[in-house]
Parts: C-alpha cells; structure tokens; sequence
C-alpha cells in the first residue's frame, strides 16, 4: 500500500520530474538566497547550466556551518510573512540552526509523513501514541502532521513521564507508537519493572523510530521486546525533519522521498559522487521547499544508496539504514571503520553489554585499534579461562566482520566513563599529535 | 550426603595497582574475615575468589562499592599433610574425567584443605567418588 502515486513512478516520469523541480530549485535559489548567488558566482554556474540530473555534480556543497553562519533567516528564500512555522535544532557548539516552512512546506512534510505512515500499514483506524518529542526539535510534530493527514487518532505524549505514557498505552489500546529507539527500549523496561505483561497489556503492532542510530542488534531487540514491526524513519530539520526516508514492511532499505529530497552519495573526503551500492556520504538537494530550499546538503550520514526497485512497488531509491557519521569514521591502517560497526559484531555475542569504548592510537607507525567492552553480569564466568575464551570470539568475530585487528579488553560493568549517562564511544588518541 | 558445598564468591577487579588492596579493604571495613582467597589473574582483569565469614554480607558490601561479585558453588576437602596424598585426589577424580577447573588451599597445622572447583553438573559426583575413597568433606571451613 502507497500514499500517493509519485512513490511509484517509472524511472523516466521520476526523472523528469525531478529534473523539472530541480530547475525551478535552482531558479529560485540564485535569484532569491545571497549565498547561493555568491557561491554559483565563484563557480561561474547559472542555474540554465544544469541540463541533467547528472550535472548536479557541479553544484556547491552546503554545510550546517552555512546555516549558522547565516543565523538566523540569511538562508530562507521567502519573506517572513509568508513562513508559518519555524523549528531550531540545538547547537552544542556555536550558534542554533534554524529552518522555516512557507505553507506549501508543511503541506508536503504531512504528504510525506503520511507516506511513512502508510509504509507501516497504517490508517485512519489506527491510534498513535507519539512519543518523539515535541517543540523546537522537528520530530514530534511531523509525526503529528502526518497522522493528523491520514486522520489517524494520535495521543501527543512527547517524552518523559514514562510511568503515564505506560498507563496511557495500556487504557487506549494505541496501535502504533513512535520515538528514539532509545525511549522504546526505556518504556520497555519501566513496563517490565511496574508488573506489566508486555504481550497482554498493549495493542501495538508497529513501531516508527529514528532520530539517533541504532544497530541491527538494537531494532531486533525492540521488535522482540515489544512484539512489533520496526518501520525506521530518516530525516533532518535542514531538509524538512522526518519523512526523508523510511523503510517499509518488506524492506529494511529506507526508501528516500525523492520526488522532493534528490540523494547522492559522495565520497566525504574527495567530494567525488560515488556509484550505486558504494558506502560514502549522503547529500541531499530539496525539489520542492519553498522556506529553505537546500542545495547538496551534507548531511554527514554515512550510506549507500540502491534503485532496485521494492516488492512493496515503490520505485523511490533506497539507502541503508545510516552506518555512522562521517565524523566519527575512523581509518584504521587504510581500513574505513565505523563505530556502528563494531556495535553490530559486539551485539550478536552473548557474555558482554553494548558498552564500549574504543580507543584508537599509533604503535610506531601503525594505527592500533583496542576496545574495552564491560562485561554482561548476569552472564558472566568466574573462569579466567572462560573470559580470555569470550575475549578471543570477540577478536575473531572483529576481524571476520571489519577486516580489522582489534585488542580486546572486558572490564567490569560500569567501569567505563559516561558523560551524561551516555558513554563516550570513541577515543582517538592519534589527533592529539 | 549432608550439604558439603562452599559458597565461594568471585570478585572481578582490573589487573592494575591498588585494585586489591581496595577490594579487600572493603571486607576488613566491613569487619569481615578472609578464611581463603585466590587470586587468578589474565593480562588485564583478575578473579579473587575468597571465602569470608559472612559471604552474604561480603558480596552486598563489595556490590555497593561498585564490585562485580558473583557465587559459585564449589567444595572443601580434608587430606593428610603427606607427600602424593593431593596426587591421589586428581587421579580419583581423572579417572572418571572429572576436571578440576582450579584449586586452592587453606592452610592448617597437620593436614591440608583444598578447596576445588569442578564444572557444576560434575560436584556431587566428584565428591561421592571423593568420600567412596576415605576422602574427608568438608561443611565449612
């Protein structure tokens, strides 16, 4: 079941309908937003030089230091009277980035929050139980909109008050829930702690998360927990906030709305595009915002995208679900390596938590990778022999996986530092020379 | 058979300077004696296993303190202070392949009590075999 037909055009209508949108985006965006006029301007390109989807490689990049750069509205291609809405998400360095939506905005962010809504097979006899937080962060109220598009009764519960938001679940029968899979797996456990039976006590069958990344290991567990199919939904508040892309009932590939958001994969360090099935960075090009259209945005996700076509009938290309951020890769003797990566390998071992550290750092000229993973303590042996055992699965497994020889250290449970409650995932000693 | 099995409490401590002497100053502060303790250590974590006078109140003190603490099951012997007399206790015990997973001692004047740990499902047998050949069990130490 689709939303509306444009999720399943053929590939020459997508193409030319892109193409045609495309032109318009660039029309507007010399003519309207400085920056892009500076910017084609230093590049000698005229928006009448783009005669192909394939000649957007010759387009500038925009970053997120651009938006803040142009704080609050340099960016916005519209007069303020005609924006309707603005959202920020948080800036832990520098300046907030703000993004705006005329109208016509908000009318396709609910198309298309309707669209991933649909992917999870939901309808207007359905009841949502939003649980993405609402107010400046993009996510709560574009779940909200497209529900409200589908006529799906949804209850707005945000975050937080986990024990009400349980109560609620169980007393109106919500069949469908969204949020981080982080705050799933929370309400999972405060339900278990507060007597509930899980299976019995709640009506939900599926499950809409994203927002942070989540291995395989962790969406397995989630689904098992809850008894519910996971539908992972992508955005970013640079191009419109959830509804970018979402996977749907059949597929585990994300299918990327691309009628509006146009996808390329690029090398993140040459900014070369890189061809189908390669793993690189996701750039995307808005084709129809109004507010804040968005010209190759790097959105710092890393993925790699395929157009083969979807059982479900979608014909929209799809991405893998995002396997880190182009900040965090490191290069490991040559070797690309994600954190999220190793999460997945570490996951599928019994004996040991899902918290790690990693530390990277030369040994001579060599980069040497080593991981400290604290131990599971229900699970654990009192054999030294079992432990160097577990230690040793561990290595192999890495280096099945990631080609990478990794030193393993297991330490006790809660031993390793937390910011905020969170782990610090990465340590690389090597930038500090 | 009365009950001969010793709870033993393992504790896990980083392999580093200061880690032992901070879990065991948690027992003494605790007013809680050390009858026997090991120490088995790998390239960066040690197991000490030790029985104390108070196991219960040894594994809450140390968990409170931050310490990964685990029971296990494992069982005392008494034998002559002879020379092969340990000897014999392995040889009963290999012979129905029963491995001994680690062993250790508590030290009294004339006679030697070893503490051993066999892989659980193998306990009762290992002790029946034991005691069949005049091995003596102990309760408690």
């Amino acid at each position: 079941m689709t939303y509306c037909k444009n999720e399943s055009l053929s590939k020459d209508e997508l193409r030319s309908l892109q193409l045609r949108r495309l032109k318009e985006t660039l029309e507007r965006v010399y003519y309207l937003v400085p920056f892009y006029k500076k910017k084609f301007d230093e590049l000698n390109i005229k928006p009448e030089d783009i005669k192909s989807l394939e000649d957007i490689r010759h387009l500038p990049f925009t970053k997120k230091q651009d938006l803040r750069d142009n704080y609050p509205f340099g960016m916005f291609a519209v007069d303020l009277d005609h924006i309707v809405r603005v959202h920020s998400s948080s800036g832990t360095t520098g300046k907030p980035t703000v993004v705006g939506y005329t109208e016509a905005d908000m009318d396709v962010w609910s198309e298309v929050m309707a669209r991933v809504l649909t992917m999870g097979g939901l309808t207007s006899a359905d009841m949502l139980h939003n649980a993405t937080g609402y107010g400046l962060f993009t996510g709560g109220l574009g779940f909200h909109s497209g529900a409200e598009r589908l006529k799906i009764a949804v209850i707005p519960s945000s975050t937080g008050f986990t024990s009400r938001q349980l109560l609620l679940l169980k007393d109106f029968k919500a069949t469908a829930i969204t949020g981080t899979p982080s705050f799933a797996l929370h309400l999972a456990e405060k339900a278990k702690s507060e007597g509930y039976d899980i299976k019995r006590d709640f009506k939900l069958r599926v499950g809409f998360f994203g927002a942070e990344p989540a291995s395989e290991g962790l969406k397995n567990e989630i689904s098992k927990v809850w008894g519910i199919e996971y539908i992972e939904v992508y955005g970013l508040s640079e191009i419109i906030g959830p509804g970018v892309a979402a996977s749907c009932r059949h597929s585990h590939l994300l299918h990327v709305n691309e009628d509006h958001f146009y996808p390329e994969i690029i090398d993140p360090k040459t900014g070369e595009v890189l061809p189908e099935g390669e793993r690189g960075e996701l750039v995307i090009t808005t084709l129809t915002k109004q507010a804040l259209p968005i010209i190759r945005y790097k959105t710092g996700d890393i993925t790699s995208l395929t157009r083969v076509p979807c059982k479900c009938g979608r014909t929209l290309a799809r991405i893998e679900s995002i396997v880190g951020r182009a900040d965090d890769m490191l290069v490991i003797n040559g070797v690309n390596v994600f954190p999220s990566q190793i999460e997945h390998v570490i996951s599928n071992i019994e004996g040991v938590t899902l918290n790690y550290q990693i530390i990277a750092q030369k040994k001579g000229h060599l980069d040497k990778l080593e991981i400290d993973i604290e131990l599971n303590e229900d699970l654990m042996s009192d054999d030294v022999g079992d432990l160097e055992n577990l230690k040793k699965t561990i290595q192999h497994a890495l280096l099945n996986a990631l080609y990478i020889n990794v030193d393993v250290r297991l330490v006790a449970p809660k031993s390793l530092l937390r910011s905020e409650g969170k782990a610090i995932r990465v340590i690389d000693k090597r930038r500090e020379f | 058979m009365k009950k001969t099995v010793i709870k033993q409490l393992s504790i896990f401590i980083e392999n580093k300077f200061g880690e032992l002497g901070s879990a065991v100053k948690v027992l003494k502060e605790n007013n809680i004696s050390i009858k026997s303790i090991m120490l088995a250590d790998s390239s960066e974590f040690a197991i000490l296993r030790v029985i104390t006078s108070n196991q219960r109140k040894a594994k809450a003190v140390l968990e409170n303190s931050g310490y990964m603490v685990k029971i296990s099951e494992v069982f005392g012997i008494k034998i002559k202070n002879t020379i092969g007399s340990f000897l014999e206790v392995i040889e009963i015990l290999a012979k129905e392949e029963i491995e001994i997973r680690y062993t250790y001692t508590v030290n009294e004047e004339n006679e030697g009590i070893f503490i051993i740990k066999t892989r659980e499902e193998n306990i009762k047998k290992a002790q029946k075999l034991l005691q069949d050949n005049g091995v003596e069990l102990l309760s408690s130490i």
